[in-house]
């Protein structure tokens, strides 16, 4: 009956592999990844909004529905109140200096930009100066600055494609070769040649002399050079949607319409662009069938163009995103414990194979999620410390039931569902700050080592975790069940067995680490915050094991020493990052640092307090 | 009776207890050392916290230091070895990782005494034979009056200190410092008729700085007198790295450059950078990789190598490593590590080792009766 599930389950997880691709699926060069539209339209939501779907007054809107509104109705942005400024990462000074005032620090472009302009001479100076000199507010009224260009190119950018100029006269539709009312400014460009004929007819004929078909050239020419006027107001914006891929093999630098309209185009960039033009009609049209018909030649005309463009990818990624699988199986490690704090009340046995199914069905689709974001990135799970989080957990369940196999008396599902639960939603934070799958830095470029090396130390962050929760959970059945000797006796031989394997894992995740260092920069070992970081955990690991061998700490004292691995983890995981010194640090918010903090001292508070209530009672 | 009193000197010596003071010790330095990098930098933490014997608390009260504890923890190690029954069967894994680690300490101190590393940076289409160290800096008199060659000395860094005379039979001159700084910026003098002041020494003078946080990016500066040899004084003058003109002098029609650079290392071969290339993720300002394309010549022999990201060139002991790069009009700079360490393989082998001897123990002490019941 669990095979069959999982077989289930798997069909669920794989269904829906047809070639089939939506808007959603538009691929966009961002931060050096071609990723699908909707990602990018949640990151730039984020941005703006702080979440990644908008709410309207009626409705709750993606936020790739989000863009393409905004996109194709410039006018509407105005008014739309998408500017978020949280009190959470904007001082009050902000909206005070900039005169805004909404309780719900909610804002409209609008508002954004009168607040902006009756301040001038200020955020200009701010925009001059460097970041040093700046305060604190400084800095939050310069990023209200750069959230309020990113919405200009975000409603601006994709301008050229749009049908806003009226061509309603069908001697020059014919002439045009087009059947449709509206064309873009792209479509113009993209005929010059036949539109430069019309204009010089235009000229040649004195203006009281004009047919209907002059007058209309002549307005369309109006509405061209309005499209003109606005994209030389605003210049950089043409930059920001890199839709369009180069035709050649020297470069994988994409291109904006404009930029693609305004450098020498092959044929099939053309087909491409007339696709996207087609696309932009027809959702202006609003006519379902012909957007996915469209989205799918967009597809096909990018294959067409680049060889080496997985669409399949965008597909996967996308339904990362509809599955979101770690919000799963945080849900199912949470079931879990529930089950689980039942079953110590009653029904034993069957509630703990209930827990157990639970667990290992989040288990499950933890790995699914897992394997998925490896194909979409093709590097190993472990190069962000948001990746490290979503794999140090996997490692710590994973152990957790393995633990549970060999001692079938729940503290493995305990230790899994708890620091499976407890870790996703670290995650899930993090997830929280932007895009997760991230491009990287030269050095850290190399699959091999990434395989190795950080695959070696984040499993020994994860059966650390293992072994400092075993310690709590020794401590715990010491003071609250009165069980016998043996039962703590052998818990504590697990605690021993699993430190050797966490210093195995450690330290040679350390020391392939150094010798990862001496390939690529030429030291093997430097000192970095990183570096001592993980060599703090191994000197812990080498202390426990060594006290328990010179007689320092017996058994119980073992446990509450191993239970602060927990702490030296943390501070090796992410303490580093906030000291923002060496080559290693990847990741910094102030919130962080207040959590690591709590954790800290509520390990601390707690751990002690069970010791010396244990020691006190003489309970071991 | 001497085997005896033998016994007891390994048996306290080669306590795991001292082991555990000295772990915990080096923990708290560990800690110290990482948390001051954020304030000083990471060369003058390590310096102060791991490679070196003592550290001083309030400048005064010493204390031990990372290198002291280490060697300590190498001794209190090898007296394992002396032990009985190490080669016992639930013994024997924990003897083979300790031997491993007893490896790692030997490789790390060898490094720590013996490699040298510095950089070398040559821009494209040009030639270089020498290393500039991180951090030392030297002084150099050059004799440019020879029309076939220059004439070198160099003062090293450890003589130029406050009040030394430096000398050399070659030169006609010595020269006492009166000041270096380890930080310093040219400022301009208020008053600038002394004329015992020469050269730039005479509108400008060096003022001290904190030292950066990279210590790297240092501005050293020197200001010294310089006295012919009947000891009769020549003026006062001014050096410091990255000088635009270089201070020259003129001593019996010979002419002298002095200049306070980066201390260097001459190779027995030289490296000349052909085309330097930097590919960035597309869309962004975060490099892919960097790469230099180079031509190695030892005596009259070349040949190209690619030095990149990750896959340095080893040559006669020396490794060359891609670090850095300098984006210039047209003309890029590479700036390639270079590392002579004697220890390398130390933490190689010792690697094998220690997992080998881990995992044996492993097995060994696993409960197989356990499993099968």
């Amino acid at each position: 009956m669990k095979i069959n599930f999982f077989i289930v389950l798997a069909f669920y997880l794989n269904f829906s592999f047809s070639q089939n691709y939506s808007y959603k699926d538009l691929p966009i060069l961002e931060s050096g990844r071609i990723k699908p539209f909707s990602t990018f339209a949640e990151n730039q939501l984020l941005v703006l909004y702080g979440k990644r779907s908008f709410k309207t007054d009626s409705s709750k809107v993606e936020a790739v529905d989000w863009m393409l509104d905004i996109v194709s109705n410039p006018e509407k942005r105005i008014d739309q109140k998408v500017f978020y400024l949280s009190k959470w990462d904007n001082s009050p000074d902000v909206e005070i200096s900039l005169g805004l005032a909404n309780e719900d620090h909610y804002y409209s472009y609008q508002e954004i930009f009168e607040g902006l302009s009756e301040n001038r001479d200020f955020v200009v100076n701010l925009l001059n100066i460097s970041d040093d000199e700046k305060s604190i507010v400084d800095k939050q009224i310069v990023n209200v600055y750069k959230k309020w260009d990113l919405y200009d190119k975000v409603s601006y950018g994709l301008i050229v494609l749009l049908p806003l100029i009226n061509i309603e006269n069908d001697i020059i539709k014919e002439y045009l070769l087009t059947n449709k009312n509206k064309v873009s400014y792209s479509y113009l460009i993209r005929n010059l040649e036949k539109f430069k004929f019309l204009f010089k007819q235009l000229v040649e004929v004195d203006e009281n002399d004009w047919n209907e078909v002059h007058s209309k050239t002549a307005e369309i020419f109006n509405e061209f050079q309005n499209i003109e006027y606005i994209i030389s107001q605003h210049k950089s914006s043409f930059d920001y949607f890199k839709i369009i891929p180069p035709d050649m093999n020297d470069t994988d630098e994409w291109f904006s319409p404009l930029n693609a309209l305004l450098l020498n185009r092959t044929d099939k960039q053309n087909i491409l662009l007339e696709s996207y033009e087609n696309f932009f009609y027809s959702y202006v049209d609003d006519d379902v069938a012909k957007i996915n018909f469209y989205s799918n030649s967009i597809i096909e005309n990018i294959s067409d163009i680049d060889k080496d463009f997985k669409p399949n990818l965008l597909i996967k990624e996308n339904k990362v995103k509809k599955i979101a699988p770690f919000q799963k199986s945080m849900l199912f490690y949470f079931l879990s414990i529930i089950v689980l704090l039942f079953s110590w009340y009653k029904y034993s046995h069957i509630l703990r194979k209930v827990a157990l199914f639970l667990l290992l069905s989040g288990f499950v689709i933890h790995g699914y999620g897992l394997v998925l974001r490896m194909i979409i990135l093709q590097r190993p799970p472990v190069s962000t410390l948001y990746e490290s989080i979503l794999f140090v957990n996997f490692i710590l369940v994973l152990f957790a039931i393995l633990f549970e196999y060999f001692r079938k008396d729940k503290i493995g599902i305990l230790i899994a569902s708890f620091g499976g639960v407890f870790l996703h939603y670290i995650g899930l934070k993090y997830a929280s700050d932007g895009d997760t799958l991230g491009m990287l830095v030269a050095v850290l470029n190399s699959n091999f080592w990434l395989a190795t090396h950080v695959t070696t130390i984040t499993i020994g962050y994860g059966v650390s975790l293992v072994a400092g929760m075993m310690g709590h959970v020794y401590m715990l059945m010491a003071f609250f069940v009165k069980k016998n000797k043996n039962d703590l006796n052998e818990i504590y031989n697990n605690i021993y067995g699993l430190t050797l394997m966490a210093l195995f894992f450690t330290m040679f995740g350390t020391i392939l680490g150094g010798i990862w260092a001496d390939q690529s920069w030429g030291r093997f070992w430097g000192w970095d915050p990183k570096e001592n970081g993980a060599l703090l955990i191994v000197l812990w690991l080498l202390m426990m094991l060594h006290m328990k061998l010179s007689g320092i700490v017996k058994a119980l004292g073992f446990a509450f020493g191993i239970s602060f691995v927990n702490i030296v983890v943390a501070i090796a995981w992410f303490g580093v990052n906030l000291l923002s010194v060496g080559l290693h640090s990847y990741g910094f918010t102030d919130n962080v640092a207040t959590n690591l903090f709590a954790f800290i001292f509520f390990e601390i508070v707690f751990c002690s307090t069970l010791y010396f209530c244990i020691k006190k009672r003489k309970l071991v | 009776m001497n085997k005896i009193k033998f016994k007891k000197i390994i048996n306290i010596s080669g306590s795991p207890k001292i082991f555990v003071y000295l772990v915990i010790w080096l923990m708290f330095l560990v800690v110290i050392g990482t948390w001051a990098q954020r304030d000083y930098g990471l060369y003058i933490a390590q310096n102060k916290y791991f490679s070196s014997w003592f550290l001083f608390l309030f400048n005064l009260v010493p204390l031990p230091s990372g290198r002291l504890i280490m060697t300590l923890m190498t001794v209190n190690l090898s007296c394992y070895f002396f032990k009985p029954n190490i080669f016992k069967k639930t013994k024997v894994g924990i003897t083979i990782v300790h031997s491993g680690v007893i490896l790692l300490l030997v490789g790390g101190g060898l490094t720590g005494f013996f490699s040298k590393e510095g950089s070398m940076v040559i821009e494209e289409g040009s030639r270089t034979n020498f290393t500039e160290n991180f951090y030392l800096k030297e002084l150099a008199v050059v004799n440019t009056s020879d029309q076939f060659y220059d004439h070198f000395t160099i003062y090293d860094q450890p003589l130029l200190n406050i009040n030394n005379v430096l000398s050399d039979q070659f030169l006609p001159f010595n020269i006492k410092v009166l000041e270096y700084f380890s930080n310093s910026e040219p400022v301009p003098r208020l008053y600038r008729g002394d004329s015992t002041l020469k050269g730039m020494a005479r509108n400008f003078t060096l003022k001290e700085k904190n030292n950066e946080i990279e210590f790297e990016k240092n501005i050293p500066g020197i200001i010294y007198e310089i006295y012919n040899l009947e000891n009769h004084s020549l003026g006062i003058y001014m050096s410091y790295m990255g000088q635009p003109i270089t201070q020259k002098i003129k001593i019996n029609d010979n002419d002298y450059s002095i200049i306070l650079r980066r201390q260097r290392t001459y190779l027995p071969f030289d490296i000349m950078l052909n085309d330097f290339k930097k590919v960035m993720h597309p869309g962004t300002n975060i490099a892919k990789s960097y790469s230099s394309d180079i031509l190695l010549t030892d005596n009259t022999l070349s040949r190209k190598v690619l030095i990149q990201m990750n896959e340095p060139l080893r040559y006669k002991g020396y490794t060359f490593y891609q670090a850095s790069f300098i984006e210039g009009d047209g003309v890029d700079t590479t700036v390639l590590a270079v590392v002579k360490n004697y220890g390398r393989l130390f933490p190689y082998i010792s690697t094998i080792i220690m997992c080998f001897g881990l995992l044996l123990h492993m097995i060994l002490k696993f409960n197989f009766k356990r499993i099968v019941n």
